[in-house]
């Protein structure tokens, strides 16, 4: 592999063929997830620090399971943003984590920058597990690989992304990374869930006002989590009403072309911005997304790390 | 004894004239300012001369809105160490923001303040008396007995006075003792970040303010300024939109004027683009055509004073995710080595620029002087325009070194400043 990573903070300004390296390399890598023994001795003695600083599940396994198939070392951070704040700083926390060392830390953060803040600051791989509303650009990595797998080119491909766009960290490394790879975007949600100035990303991206034109003939369906938190407060009058105008069940998706695929980061809201019927359906393919998170994953950490063991 | 600063370039911001010349002063008082050289020309008997190297000389510079950070935050900064940022900046009066801790809310602190800097001496600091008790925009402050102390005008700080029926009568209580009021204007619930609301903040998904949270409370305090009749001074605007309303404001002859910061001049959204902690101020620098509309506004008058928004803030404050830091910079050295190199950069005049740091907020304080001539008091400021320096934590005389230009080089600095012709700053290198 020639292409090498400092680190990965986001997908803004990550080219082309950066992109395709990345998932070329995680079909490469899905292979060894289908194995009877999951595991390859690659990053042997390559240390992977997980620090998680607002709670996630399902990211942090998914990057500890792809490490340890690697065969990678990993240690956990866990805290809370307010525990943080009120008592030692996200560089003291660093500092002495670096004390030990570590070859690559993954970062997830309730702050937009943090992961930048750490890349300026340590002497290790940073790799952004999501930093506030700004990026997740595994995520995207991941669901890109998935919709290369099951259409085949991202080139021309008509992806719909529906939701609360403005706070989605999911939605702004899919924007960035669909637009490189030649997708259309087509955007909708309630205005006051879409951020200003989308149309600065030009003509590969739409805005609608309506769930139904954006998805009509598309491709790929998205569905972004609305935050239980932010229900029924001044972004929209009621779960109920969001379901009903800019949830996806089975007659908004019957605009989309007759293969469109559905997608969701998760966890999901079913019956707010998915209905069971359609989450659990054949055109769903949130569970590959798990699986193909993994291999993403991999494909990131060995790209990061590798050049480490040369001549070791 | 009589001094003379010879060998300058004089700019008397009151009359508009640029010339070669020297002035005289004895006891604090200008007695004479003849065109001359440049060169030192002759050295009379019994004059103490300064060369004045060829520098730019104009009278010394006022800010309407610093802050001290005493009492309450001495770690960031406290009367003695901002007076002497403010002296090496050219300054001879800062007046103080009252959002200390304790509140500047009674005659008590507005005289501890003023105690602390008359043992300093350099600046004549004038503390702000706080419009409410505690800044809680509940009780009025005492503004009578704050007035009787010696504070030059009233303001909340950077806190937004929620009732605005409150506010009103606190803007009507206050022209009882002929006391200006200065504000900053935000609406908080239009705002959820401190980043300006717009393309930058989307791409990296900072949390923002639209200018539409700046352009609300300026509509009501002009509006307020209306039904009450108080002096209202709209301090460090950010916004086209609020250049817009000033203007109309002014042309309807309401008695409202506003300021600017030199940042806000230089500066736009992009400075935090990388999230950058030291770029982290408040209100924060917002697009291009606002910063162009606020040169503009600065041009045709509608803009009458360049406020510092001096901001210290302690190491602690800013190592920080940009989330978490606190807003401000250490700004008071760095007004003019900003602003000459926007003259030099032809956005913005030099008389204009002069006019609005000197004459400008002497008359909204109501202070004599802001002029070179016989019979102003010699406070005056030697300007070096060409000497190239790069901003650094030793270059700074303030406690507090963080600021967006950390490590930008800069033409020209404060050479020297006198008060009352006696020198409270003059730069030690090659002199």
């Amino acid at each position: 592999m020639t292409t090498r990573m400092n680190h990965l903070l986001g997908l803004e300004g990550v080219s082309r063929e950066q992109i395709q390296t990345i998932l070329d390399l995680g079909r490469e890598f899905k292979a060894v997830g289908q194995r009877r023994i999951k595991k390859v001795p690659t990053l042997r003695g390559i240390t992977v620090v997980l620090m998680f600083i607002e709670p996630s599940t399902r990211t942090r396994m998914s990057f500890e399971v792809a490490a340890k198939r690697l065969s990678a070392d990993t240690l956990a951070f866990t805290a809370s943003t307010s525990a943080l704040s009120k008592g030692e700083t996200l560089l003291d926390t660093t500092q002495n984590i670096m004390a030990m060392k570590p070859d690559v830390i993954v970062l997830r953060h309730a702050f937009s920058g943090a992961p930048q803040f750490l890349a300026r600051n340590v002497d290790a791989a940073v790799v952004n597990a999501g930093d506030g509303q700004h990026e997740h650009p595994t995520q995207a990595l991941l669901d890109m690989f998935t919709m290369q797998e099951k259409k085949g080119s991202l080139e021309g491909l008509e992806v719909a992304i529906v939701g609360d766009i403005r706070h989605s960290r999911v939605a702004l490394s899919n924007l960035w990374g669909l637009t490189t790879m030649g997708a259309k975007v087509r955007v909708a949600g309630p205005r006051t869930m879409l951020p200003p100035h989308l149309d600065r990303f030009g003509a590969g991206v739409r805005v609608f006002d309506r769930i139904e034109p954006a998805i009509e003939g598309a491709d790929v369906v998205m569905m972004l989590r609305i935050q239980k938190e932010r229900m029924g407060k001044d972004l929209f009058p009621s779960d109920r009403e969001y379901a009903r105008f800019f949830g996806l069940d089975t007659a908004k998706l019957a605009l989309a072309k007759p293969d469109a695929i559905v997608m969701h980061p998760g966890p999901m809201n079913r019956g707010v911005e998915i209905t069971p019927e359609v989450a659990d359906g054949g055109r769903s393919v949130i569970l590959e997304q798990v699986e193909n998170g993994v291999a993403v994953r991999m494909a990131v950490l060995y790209l990061l790390s590798a050049h480490l063991l040369e001549g070791a | 004894m009589r001094t003379r600063l010879a060998n300058c370039e004089i700019l008397d911001p009151e009359k508009g004239k640029r010339f070669w010349g020297y002035v005289e002063w004895e006891n604090g008082v200008i007695t004479a300012v003849k065109r001359a050289g440049p060169g030192m020309v002759d050295e009379p008997e019994g004059v103490e001369l300064i060369d004045g190297r060829g520098h730019l000389l104009v009278p010394s510079f006022v800010d309407l809105y610093a802050d001290f950070c005493e009492p309450g935050n001495e770690h960031r900064e406290d009367v003695a160490s901002g007076s002497a940022a403010a002296a090496a900046g050219g300054y001879t009066t800062v007046c103080v923001r009252p959002d200390t801790s304790p509140t500047i809310d009674g005659a008590d602190t507005v005289r501890f303040v003023l105690e602390r800097a008359a043992a300093c001496g350099k600046v004549d600091v004038r503390p702000l008396g706080a419009l409410s008790k505690n800044l809680a925009g509940e009780t009025m402050a005492e503004i009578g007995e704050m007035a009787e102390a010696g504070v030059p005008a009233l303001s909340e700080g950077d806190t937004y006075v929620a009732r605005t029926g409150f506010l009103r009568r606190c803007m009507e209580y206050g022209t009882n003792f002929r006391l200006p009021i200065l504000l900053t204007s935000e609406d908080p619930t239009l705002a959820s970040g401190m980043a300006h609301e717009g393309y930058i903040a989307t791409i990296r998904g900072l949390k923002a303010t639209p200018v539409a949270a700046e352009e609300a409370a300026v509509a009501r305090h002009v509006a307020l300024a209306e039904l009450t009749g108080a002096r209202t001074h709209l301090l460090k605007i950010t916004s086209a939109a609020a250049v817009r309303i000033v203007k109309d404001a002014k042309r309807r002859g309401l008695p409202v004027t506003a300021s600017v910061t030199a940042h806000h001049l230089a500066l736009t959204e992009t400075s935090v683009a990388d999230w950058s902690p030291a770029a982290k101020v408040w209100p924060p620098c917002r697009s291009e055509a606002d910063r162009l509309a606020l040169l503009a506004g600065l041009a045709d008058g509608t803009i009458d004073a360049i406020v510092s928004d001096h901001a210290p803030r302690a190491i602690e404050d800013k190592e920080l995710e940009f989330d978490l830091a606190v807003p401000g910079a250490s700004t008071l050295e760095l007004v003019w080595p900003i602003l000459n190199r926007l003259v030099g950069a032809q956005e913005l005049d030099l008389t204009t620029a002069i006019r609005a740091l000197t004459l400008a907020p002497r008359r909204l304080l109501g202070m004599a002087g802001g002029s070179v001539a016989v019979g102003a008091p010699a406070d005056l400021v030697l300007l070096d325009r060409a000497s190239s320096w790069m901003v650094d934590a030793v270059s700074l005389a303030s406690r507090s070194k963080s600021s967006p230009f950390l490590g930008t080089t800069f033409a020209g600095r404060t050479d020297m400043t006198l008060r009352g012709g006696r020198v409270t700053f003059a730069r030690t290198s090659g002199r």
